[in-house]
């Protein structure tokens, strides 16, 4: 590429990070307004080829929105709220530690970080009601569960991530013996951070200004909860559906089977099948639950999430016209950073993860150049889990969605770009994850790729 | 710990951590080092069976692009022979790439210690230059932009010769090392990253 092809791309990444300034200041349904106007820029100033809006993600928003906000209508949410409140009522800050593993957990079981979004709501709420500063719950949740990709057999970065280390005698126990301990120490780590970062939520200027023009009211203690009469069945219904997708996730073989396109059958993905399921949640909790289909589109939930979807379309279109057009500026850069400076691998992999918000694209451009260039392939996998760098910049569906649940302000997705809160908790997640697993590969691992036995040399 | 340049601190320490580490455990490049010829071997048959992983998910990704994590969202009426090449295309490019990494593995596989040892290395050193050119031809050549679409699976074409070029090219001079140097041909046939990788191939 040309100096004059590399200031262009320079100046569309500005346009995009300008355009995501833009669209965080104004907030709410503006993110997706100014994304929208960012896209038309890139294509009509810039002349690039438009790319794919978020739909996948769009419709899990939309089935997942549907199914909270009729359990939300049907009271319950504040139920799980009274559960949750009171079996953390030792410890209310537990909140911080428990959040973020279960996020966790259910990207490890379904391989995708969408199901996320169903308890997004309930995390916000318990947080509120015990009145813990909801980003502290949310933020470190949102990257605990972008980190369990890499814990997961069924995620699509680990089917990319396997052939790569395989030959060198690393199977899939092997990788999740290192990325998952390693997981779990790096969320400890931020956890730990989290649940001591910002300040106290009575002492939140935006928290206080919310409270006092009325666009935040004040939490209900868990206490003066009053239940409706099918709360507890909206959840069980509800719960139900999130352990539904977590097996079919889990178990591809239970999954119904669709036509390949190289002939055959393969199982479905799971994608389809959280819209498929959230949208019967949502129906059973009509009918069980005696919810009037009216009152869904009144809740809390419904409003937030709706404005989450109008958000992510628009920014997260703008960033993949950037993207898949400079997808391969973006990994030649940052390859050749890694191809120069070999201790840049774990950074490269971070950034190409952030630049093109995928893990999928960071495992397959990266980690092949690590370990072409001579790094372990045990060391390799522990850096691997730099992938979530993803939230490295505030397009990722769950960051707004997250962002867009807490009617306190204090998840936001900042004023610079950079500056959102789940910033530091990535940071202290990827680079504690990383170290840990090092150390474990350098422990448990033999510090290298297990060594072949030195060949007999017996002649042709 | 409240103050934001306290975190930019924590969060540069952190990362120049890492840095260090990797620096410290990333030190197994061997290009120009004299290793054993078990260990070029497995250098040289690694770097090619994550070539083959990588084209494995290239291959899976262009006959099924959601199974394998991409969004997936383009309607099937609203597919054009236009983008079944742009397609085909992204997956050349990346396969250029993939290769151009494979390269690289090979040649930091390093001088093996061996008779012809110094030989070996150099020869397989010029593969690696005539092909890295031949691969940024044609990377160059699916950069430009096509006018028709004659013009477009031209390029594809030609950019699919290249790499199957490389690769053939490659193979062969890992022959023609294994013939010249009878101690690397056992090395290659022994490694058991190489027989992995032959058993990968044949199944």
């Amino acid at each position: 590429m040309s100096t004059q092809d590399w200031i262009l791309v320079a100046v569309e990444g500005l346009v995009v990070i300008g355009f995501i300034a833009l669209g965080v200041r104004s907030g709410g349904v503006g993110l997706g307004l100014w994304g929208g106007v960012g896209t038309l820029v890139l294509v009509f100033v810039f002349g690039l080829d438009p790319g794919e809006p978020p739909i996948s993600a769009i419709l899990i928003i939309i089935a997942v929105v549907s199914a909270a906000a009729a359990m939300q209508a049907a009271g319950g949410v504040d139920y799980m709220v009274m559960v949750a409140s009171k079996a953390l009522r030792a410890r209310p800050k537990a909140l911080n530690f428990v959040a973020p593993y279960v996020s966790y957990l259910l990207t490890i079981l379904t391989g995708t970080s969408n199901t996320f979004f169903s308890i997004i709501p309930v995390i916000n709420e318990v947080a509120y009601a015990n009145k813990i500063r909801p980003e502290r719950a949310l933020a470190g949740s949102t990257v605990a569960n972008a980190l369990g990709i890499t814990s997961s057999p069924v995620a699509a970065a680990m089917a990319t991530m396997l052939p790569l280390v395989e030959v060198y005698n690393y199977d899939l126990v092997d990788v999740l013996l290192i990325t998952v301990p390693a997981s779990l120490i790096g969320i400890f780590a931020m956890s730990l951070v989290m649940s001591r970062y910002g300040t106290e939520l009575d002492a939140d200027p935006e928290y206080q200004r919310r409270l006092a023009s009325g666009e935040a009211l004040p939490p209900a203690p868990p206490a003066d909860i009053v239940l409706q009469p099918f709360a507890k069945r909206s959840v069980a219904i509800f719960l139900a559906g999130v352990v539904a997708i977590c097996v079919f996730g889990f178990v591809e073989g239970i999954r119904p089977t669709v036509a390949a396109e190289g002939g055959g059958v393969e199982p479905m993905s799971v994608t389809p099948l959280i819209q498929m399921i959230m949208l019967t949640v949502a129906a059973l909790i009509l009918v069980f639950a005696h919810v009037k289909a009216t009152d869904v589109p009144t809740t809390q939930i419904f409003r937030s999430g709706m404005i989450a979807m109008i958000a992510l379309f628009g920014i997260a279109w703008m960033a993949d016209t950037f993207i898949a057009n400079n997808e391969d500026a973006i990994v030649q850069a940052l390859g050749s950073l890694a191809e120069n400076w070999p201790f840049m691998i774990a950074v490269a992999i971070f950034l190409v993860g952030g630049l093109t918000t995928s893990q999928s694209a960071a495992t397959r451009t990266m980690v092949p150049l690590g370990l072409a260039l001579g790094i372990g392939a045990g060391y390799m996998i522990a850096m691997w889990t730099a992938v979530v760098g993803v939230l490295f910049l505030p397009a990722n569906g769950t960051q707004i969605a997250a962002a867009e649940a807490d009617t306190t302000g204090t998840t936001n997705l900042g004023k610079r770009v950079v500056d959102h809160s789940f910033q530091v908790p990535l940071q202290i997640c990827w680079v504690v994850t990383a170290l840990a697993g090092i150390v474990i590969v350098w422990l448990f691992f033999g510090g290298h790729t297990p060594a072949p036995p030195v060949p007999t040399t017996t002649g042709p | 710990m409240r103050g934001p340049w306290l975190w930019v601190v924590v969060i540069v320490a952190g990362v120049v951590a890492v840095l260090g580490v990797t620096a410290i455990v990333g030190r197994d490049d061997s290009e120009n080092q004299t290793v054993s010829a078990g260990q070029w071997a497995d250098g040289v048959c690694g770097s090619v069976a994550v070539w083959r992983g990588e084209i494995e998910s290239i291959v899976d990704e262009i006959r099924q692009p959601s199974a394998t994590g991409s969004t997936g969202t383009t309607e099937p009426q609203s597919e054009t022979p236009q983008s079944r090449t742009g397609f085909v295309r992204t997956g050349l490019e990346r396969t250029v790439r993939a290769t151009h990494t494979m390269i690289t593995g090979v040649e930091n596989a390093g001088v093996p210690d061996t008779p012809q040892g110094e030989q070996s290395a150099n020869a397989i050193s010029g593969w690696a230059d005539a092909t890295r050119n031949d691969l940024e031809d044609a990377q160059d050549s699916l950069d430009e932009e096509a006018d028709t679409l004659a013009d477009a699976i031209a390029q594809l074409t030609d950019a699919a010769r290249a790499i199957t070029g490389a690769v053939t090219s490659g193979v062969k001079a890992v022959a023609d090392v294994g013939r010249t140097d009878p101690e690397l041909a056992a090395a290659l046939r022994d490694s058991s990253t190489c027989q992995e990788l032959r058993e990968e191939t044949t199944s």
